[in-house]
């Protein structure tokens, strides 16, 4: 049962809202709830105390300036929980920092949108670029300017944090500055649209109908796209996972979009490939969130999915953002 | 880009520990690199000391003043210089006092007073090194630098040159070429590792001028007068060694000046472009699985201050992984084969002099394996001089009954040269 989109009324005062407002036109209450990465993550830039010294160290530091030790990460595992949608974002367990962010938001009305961004590792300080990639695409998603029609929103997106991720470094950016991968999902009016930069994924989950929506842009989805290479034999190339687009300093965002019509069945999951190198097949993954139990909310289908991911080795940053498509009732 | 070099450091190790255990090593590479054209920003000071005694008339002298000639045409317009002769005492070849500005008039007036040196009397160091600190001493801030040649052994009283030497550590610093094979590769050496220099052997009085332009095209070359490398190490936890490893091995771990609660400084001199790598060895308080410290944080500090001009962190993860643990990273491990390779030709050549021929015979032995190991043939053909080699692998030697002075300094000498290798990437 979903968020009634015909009355939607503001939750403060009582007033009808029109659909896709982020305030309430009579008392100014915002209609809109979101979180981030980089929201979560502010809290990064002030004095922190060390759990195992009690030390106080600066805020440009990640070790305690007494002992040594690494300080606590909010990065480390983000959580974000919106009721209707859910994201976590984890570090793994083997990198040394969570180089993913993630942002979703959904307005009163039931449009919901969410993206992950996948920090390419080789480059410096890759995690600059997926927090500001995902934040300005989510601004675009939900913005009373974007584009109305929902395949030019979400190029008007990726267009977005395409700018945010070159301009990162002012206006002398060099070659190996921050860069990541992009996928965003903008969920409204019966229809799930998709864009994507790079290897980071969009899947249906719904029992046997599970699939995958998206199309890597990597070096082994290219080959076997070609017919060059059968999948098995691709993705056990030393090359598979070389992406072949993404958001950066030197490169104009190239995304695929596309848009499926949906009827309430099912659940958007969008992810890092901190998850699907784990878990690839679109049926596994379904049934994984299935195993969160009847009723599971998407909080807990978003940490089952990433307790499966640690389990199975956890060798990269794990992001997935949960979006059931029949509505969840908050 | 400011005419000043930019430092950059990176850090090559395994970070990762086995349960309980406490020792972190680390390469960290310094680099610095700078525009082309030298920078006149800076003041430098530049002193040709040159040995006058009595051994080295004849060909010697007449090589010292050809070389000295070079060197000081290679001078930079506006470069402070001095010339000194060297022998019981210490006077002052040009200018009269203390140090003038190289132009071509001043270049030329010093090249005719080089020209009259001749040699007599005896050689004390501890007079040679103390005039030039003197002089030093009256440009602070200056880079200041002094190139010296001798020929024979020091004739100070005990303890005279250790005091001397000590006085002028942070005021200059100081290469030394040995001319012939009378001199003493360990009390040139004393000097050289105090004053953060270079030492040789210039065998042939032919090669001098050659060996001299080079090392003045280094110190020409010198941009930032005094950098050092501070480690902040954790609370608890304790530097067990530092040592350049690279272009040369040199034990910094005693000339830790401690500059704060959890930071040392080691002083590293003027620096060009170029770069040096030090083999750094941290022991840290022992933690549980799965926890992450940062064991050091290296920077590298402009001398008497706090800025730091770069960083590098070594880490230690404890896993109870084996397979990451027991993973040796190739750069420590290369440099610490090259380590024990100089330790181990400097104590075989001792023994040898002590009649020792035992000890002689396994330490020489050693560093005959080493550099099998290591595939370095000029450090075999250097050891084949001294030993008879019957199995390199593992280090069967004879010593050799006849061996030429030049070859036993060649290779002391040179044993703390070491090769390079890339990082991991």
């Amino acid at each position: 049962m979903g968020v009634n989109e015909q009355s939607a009324s503001c939750p403060a005062c009582d007033e009808p809202v029109g659909q896709g407002d982020r305030f309430c036109e009579a008392c100014g209450n915002p209609l809109l709830r979101q979180g981030s990465t980089s929201a979560e993550t502010a809290v990064k830039d002030v004095a922190r105390k060390c759990p195992a010294c009690g030390a106080v160290s600066g805020a440009t530091t990640e070790y305690c300036d007494e002992c040594g030790l690494r300080l606590p990460d909010p990065a480390d595992r983000t959580t974000i929980d919106l009721g209707a949608l859910a994201g976590v974002s984890d570090r793994g367990r083997v990198h040394h920092r969570n180089e993913d962010a993630i942002a979703l938001a959904r307005l009163l009305d039931g449009t919901t949108a969410a993206v992950v961004c996948d920090g390419v590792s080789t480059t410096r300080e890759p995690e600059r670029a997926a927090r500001a990639a995902s934040d300005a695409a989510l601004a675009v998603l939900l913005g009373g300017d974007a584009p109305v029609e929902p395949v030019a929103r979400v190029r008007a997106a990726v267009a977005a944090a395409g700018t945010a991720v070159a301009t990162l470094d002012g206006s002398n950016p060099s070659p190996d500055g921050p860069s990541c991968t992009l996928v965003a999902a903008y969920v409204a009016d019966g229809e799930v649209t998709v864009g994507w930069v790079g290897d980071s994924r969009a899947y249906w989950l719904d029992g046997p109908a599970s699939r995958l929506l998206t199309r890597d842009h990597s070096w082994a989805a290219e080959v076997v796209a070609e017919g060059l290479m059968d999948e098995a034999v691709a993705f056990a190339d030393r090359r598979a996972h070389t992406i072949t687009r993404w958001l950066g300093p030197d490169m104009r965002p190239d995304p695929d979009v596309i848009s499926v019509p949906h009827n309430g069945e099912g659940t958007l999951l969008v992810c890092s490939d901190g998850l699907w190198n784990e878990v690839p097949e679109a049926e596994r993954i379904g049934e994984f969130a299935a195993g969160a139990g009847d009723g599971a909310t998407p909080l807990a289908v978003a940490n089952r999915l990433t307790e499966v991911a640690l389990a199975a080795g956890g060798r990269d940053n794990i992001s997935v953002v949960v979006i059931p498509l029949g509505g969840v009732r908050v | 880009m400011s005419a000043e070099a930019e430092f950059a450091v990176t850090v090559d190790q395994n970070a990762y520990l086995s349960v309980g255990a406490t020792r972190v090593d680390a390469v960290v590479s310094v680099t610095a690199t700078g525009d082309a054209t030298p920078a006149v920003a800076t003041e430098a000071l530049e002193m040709l000391i040159i040995d006058t005694s009595g051994s080295m008339q004849g060909d010697r002298i007449a090589s010292a003043r050809t070389a000295t000639a070079v060197a000081i045409e290679q001078l930079r317009d506006g470069v402070l210089f001095a010339v000194i002769s060297g022998a019981t005492s210490a006077r002052q070849v040009y200018p009269k006092r203390g140090a003038v500005r190289a132009d071509a008039g001043t270049r030329a007036e010093a090249v005719a007073a080089v020209r009259k040196l001749s040699a007599s009397g005896g050689t004390a160091f501890s007079n040679w090194l103390t005039l030039a600190r003197q002089i030093a001493e009256q440009h602070p801030g200056a880079i200041r630098h002094a190139l010296l040649l001798t020929d024979g052994e020091n004739g100070d009283g005990r303890g005279v040159l250790e005091q001397a030497i000590e006085e002028c550590v942070g005021v200059f610093s100081c290469d030394c070429r040995g001319i012939g094979t009378d001199w003493k590769v360990a009390e040139v050496r004393k000097i050289a590792s105090a004053l953060l220099g270079t030492v040789d052997i210039v065998a042939n009085p032919e090669n001098l001028a050659a060996d001299f332009h080079a090392i003045m095209n280094s110190a020409m070359g010198k941009r930032v007068a005094d950098v050092s490398l501070r480690l902040w190490t954790p609370k608890g936890a304790q530097v067990k060694f530092v040592k350049q490893v690279a272009p040369e091995v040199e034990d910094l771990t005693a000339k830790r000046v401690q500059t704060g609660p959890l930071h040392g400084d080691y002083p590293l001199g003027a620096w060009g472009a170029e770069s040096r790598e030090y083999h750094v060895c941290v022991e840290v308080l022992t933690q549980a699985v799965g926890a992450e410290m940062l064991a050091c944080r290296a920077m590298v500090v402009r001398g008497g201050s706090a800025e730091t001009l770069a960083q590098g962190l070594i880490r230690a993860v404890w896993t109870d992984d084996d397979a990451l643990s027991a993973k040796v990273s190739r750069k420590v491990a290369h440099y610490t084969g090259q380590s024990e390779y100089a330790d181990a030709v400097e104590h075989g050549l001792a023994a040898r002099r002590d009649g020792d021929e035992r000890t002689a015979t396994a330490r020489l032995g050693r560093a005959v394996a080493l550099a099998t190991a290591a595939g370095d043939r000029e450090k075999l053909d250097m050891l084949a001089k001294v030993v008879d080699v019957d199995d390199a692998a593992t280090g069967t030697v004879r010593l050799k009954s006849k061996v030429s002075n030049e070859a036993e300094m060649e290779l002391d000498i040179r044993s703390r040269r070491t090769s390079r290798i890339r990082g991991e990437g």
